[in-house]
């Protein structure tokens, strides 16, 4: 009708003659439009039916705001988190555009949350409209896929180290996990080739699927209509009025509200942290807020079936939510009548909320706690070391009972029996005075990482279970180390290295016989050598030279648990071949 | 099942009288539809079209003075290309970029010209054998001095605003163009 009405004879000029012919000519284009306007829509239709509507204008909205993001932005490893800066800084309205990108993100996932809801307790994904359940349920996960793509584009420490994380879980699936993850990467690690994958997925791939499906599920809704609130499945429901414009009102005010809310918080523009920095110890990745729930569930699961619950959790509740209209057969469709489905419904939505909030909770903690230690290093460079007097020697010896060292340490002597077994590995804390240095103590009690990096090293080598952060205080780290440095053999660890004696000659020699005896199959000193023993390319941070010379001399008086053996042959040389690998090993301070 | 065209269909569609208020309100509903998702296009387009305008609401240009040598060795009667180093700010990126400039000495003058000709901007190169700059694109031809020769160049080469400081030639390097 609008078609027609446009050329109709009034002005009978040239250009309405000619403005008529196109109308005419596109008119049969049009017949969608014509074919929703004029879609009769049953009763009980009203305000909770506008959230498809609304949804659709706000991928619109993403599309505009992405397009015109894609104006400036660079997917390049060096320049994204510069050209995003700039966006915000140099670009007319640039940081609305990225904010109502950001906040539009957002946006889109909560209205799809509801808008799913309201299918489900309407009950609106029975039959005949099982397709576009499952249309919605793909168009749900390409809306995922665009966040967990676009996470990554702006190339601040939050999108890698998010990317980080959010790629290693799928990884740690049995058997195809490591290829999953390869693929998702791009490689071994989150690089420019992960950059360039993950911003044409965003940009290219990502749009045409959702536009595809959306196209669909658009066209199966005109096809069908949309379900009668209430209705069993086959029953039919008179139609009360026309889509146009009782429903198109409100649809349009959403709209209007929906956009509006989204440009005005866009204002505020979006988050941008300093540029990826693999380096820094102490950031915590956090995934986008609507990820937060499946990070938590693995989290509470437990580290030891982490890698089975990554394989099986999401294809179960894919499983389910796919396969709702399936497992929901009744014809019924009102909430009242299907109590058990939707009750177990809401118990699913009140564990997702739930897990949601704790997640938030439990990330924000570390957070703080990341801050603390931060802080603490920060200012620990400038600090001198405390000096052991009594009262803290007490606090670390509290701080030992409290925290229950002794409880994977093991404490006992060997040789008259244990009364806790040592987990794989642990070492013991017997003699940790003699055996490693002060300033390195401090720092790894702050901030405990595994000694042996290498993780494809043989397992048994080395402790399965890493120590827990203890979240310590400089001043706690302090005292703790005070206390275990008071812990001496001299009888084992007698002090015979000869610092004195160091020349540039001298540990030249000790590198040399550190390679002819062999010291080097186990150990690693920076970038050669094996990974059966500990890495020693922090040695002279972390060892007392006497404690690596005890070592060389008998492994087995030291740690009878451990794979080391005496390389060195007995003889006049022995002594000057140990003091000239201590002096290589004590010269070696990085990488930490 | 179809309803069409139906007119007055809404909840309170039952009085039968109420022809006129029920028309009323359709037609006031389908305006607030129509208005509604036109103010929500027009919130979008507001901040999009100052986005898209940027290049014609910034400033960018620069301008950068370089010391190109001693004037000396670089002007004769013959014009020299001669390159240098310029530091550009691109946009969001900051980098070393090598230009160049066809430097001549007219009489006492010395002049720096653009490396583009002022028809389309195609490179020019000077000719030993015709004594002229000549344009490979559309046979622009300039002489030494810069004056237009034949081609479709309106105007004499582009010239880079210069100085000589205790011998030395230094130019003015920037986008914007001076003649």
């Amino acid at each position: 009708m609008t078609a027609t009405s446009a050329g109709g004879g009034s002005r009978a000029g040239l250009i309405g003659r000619l403005l008529g012919g196109i109308a005419e000519d596109i008119g049969p284009l049009a017949a969608p439009v014509r074919l929703l306007r004029a879609k009769p829509i049953p009763a009980g239709i009203g305000w909770p039916h506008v959230l498809g509507s609304l949804l659709l204008a706000l991928l619109g909205l993403q599309a505009v705001t992405g397009v015109l993001l894609e104006l400036y932005y660079c997917p390049s490893t060096d320049a994204a988190h510069d050209s995003v800066r700039y966006i915000e800084s140099s670009v007319t309205f640039g940081r609305l555009i990225r904010g109502a990108h950001h906040v539009g993100a957002t946006g889109v996932v909560a209205v799809l949350a509801l808008h799913l809801v309201r299918t489900f307790v309407w009950g609106a994904y029975k039959k005949p409209r099982r397709v576009l359940w499952i249309t919605g349920c793909l168009l749900l996960l390409t809306v995922l896929a665009f966040g967990y793509t676009g996470y990554l584009l702006p190339w601040d420490m939050r999108a890698y180290f998010g990317t980080r994380v959010g790629t290693s879980i799928p990884a740690q699936i049995p058997l195809v996990g490591p290829a999953i993850g390869r693929l998702l990467v791009g490689g071994s690690e989150v690089s420019q080739i992960t950059l360039s994958r993950f911003h044409a997925a965003h940009v290219a791939i990502l749009p045409l699927v959702l536009a595809a499906l959306a196209a669909a599920h658009l066209g199966t809704l005109l096809a069908l209509g949309i379900t009668p609130p209430g209705s069993r499945v086959g029953e039919t429901a008179p139609a009360v009025r026309t889509f146009y414009p009782f429903q198109a009102a409100k649809d349009g005010a959403a709209i209007l509200l929906g956009v509006g809310v989204v440009l005005a918080l866009g204002l505020r523009g979006a988050p941008l942290g300093p540029p990826a920095d693999p380096t820094d110890p102490f950031y915590v990745p956090r995934p986008e807020w609507y990820f937060l729930w499946l990070q938590q569930l693995l989290r509470l699961v437990g580290p030891d079936q982490q890698a089975l619950a990554a394989a099986l959790v999401p294809p179960v509740l894919l499983a389910i939510l796919f396969g709702l209209p399936l497992l929901d057969r009744s014809p019924e469709r009102h909430p009242a009548k299907r109590r058990v489905v939707v009750v177990l419904g809401g118990a699913a939505l009140a564990a997702i909320g739930w897990l949601t909030v704790d997640g938030w909770r439990s990330a924000s903690a570390e957070e703080a706690a990341m801050e603390r230690r931060r802080e603490a290093a920060s200012r620990r460079a400038s600090e001198p070391p405390a000096e052991p007097d009594a009262a803290i020697m007490e606090r670390g010896r509290a701080l030992f009972d409290g925290l229950r060292c002794a409880r994977c340490h093991p404490e006992g002597d060997r040789e008259e029996g244990e009364d806790l077994a040592p987990l794989d590995g642990v070492p013991s804390l017997r003699a940790e005075g003699s055996k490693v240095r002060q300033v390195w103590l401090v720092d790894f009690l702050q901030d405990p990482h595994r000694i042996y990096y290498a993780p494809e090293a043989e397992p048994g080598t080395w402790p399965t279970v890493r120590m827990p952060d203890f979240d310590l205080s400089g001043p706690e780290a302090r005292a703790l180390t005070a206390f275990l440095d008071t812990r001496v053999e001299p009888p084992r660890v007698p002090p015979r290295y000869d610092a004195a004696g160091s020349t540039p000659e001298r540990r030249q020699r000790g590198e040399e016989a550190f390679r002819q005896y062999l010291c080097i199959q186990c150990h690693r000193v920076r970038d050669e050598g094996g990974q059966v023993g500990p890495d020693m390319s922090d040695a002279g941070r972390r060892l007392e030279p006497d404690f690596m010379m005890a070592m060389m001399e008998n492994p087995y008086r030291i740690n009878p648990m451990s794979r080391m053996r005496r390389t060195i042959p007995q003889g006049p040389d022995a002594e000057a071949i140990m003091q000239a690998i201590a002096d290589y090993l004590a010269a070696q301070a990085g990488p930490r | 099942m179809t309803v069409g065209e139906t007119r007055a269909e809404g909840p309170d569609a039952g009085s039968a009288a109420a022809a006129d208020p029920a028309l009323d309100r359709r037609r006031f509903l389908g305006v607030a539809a129509t208005a509604c998702a036109g103010a929500a296009a027009a919130l979008v387009a507001a901040p999009a079209t100052g986005f898209l305008l940027t290049p014609l609401l910034r400033d960018d240009e620069t301008a950068e003075w370089v010391d190109l040598g001693p004037v000396r060795d670089l002007a004769g009667p013959v014009p020299r290309s001669v390159r240098f180093q310029v530091t550009v700010r691109d946009a969001y990126r900051v980098r070393q970029q090598t230009r160049m400039a066809w430097v001549v000495r007219v009489g006492d003058e010395v002049q720096a010209y653009r490396p583009e000709c002022t028809h389309l901007g195609c490179a020019y190169a000077w000719s030993d054998a015709a004594s002229r700059f000549e344009c490979p694109c559309h046979g622009g031809m300039f002489t030494a001095d810069g004056t237009v020769i034949a081609g479709p160049p309106r105007r004499p080469l582009d010239r880079f605003p210069h100085e000589v400081r205790d011998g030395r030639l230094h130019i003015q390097v920037g986008s914007r163009r001076t003649t």
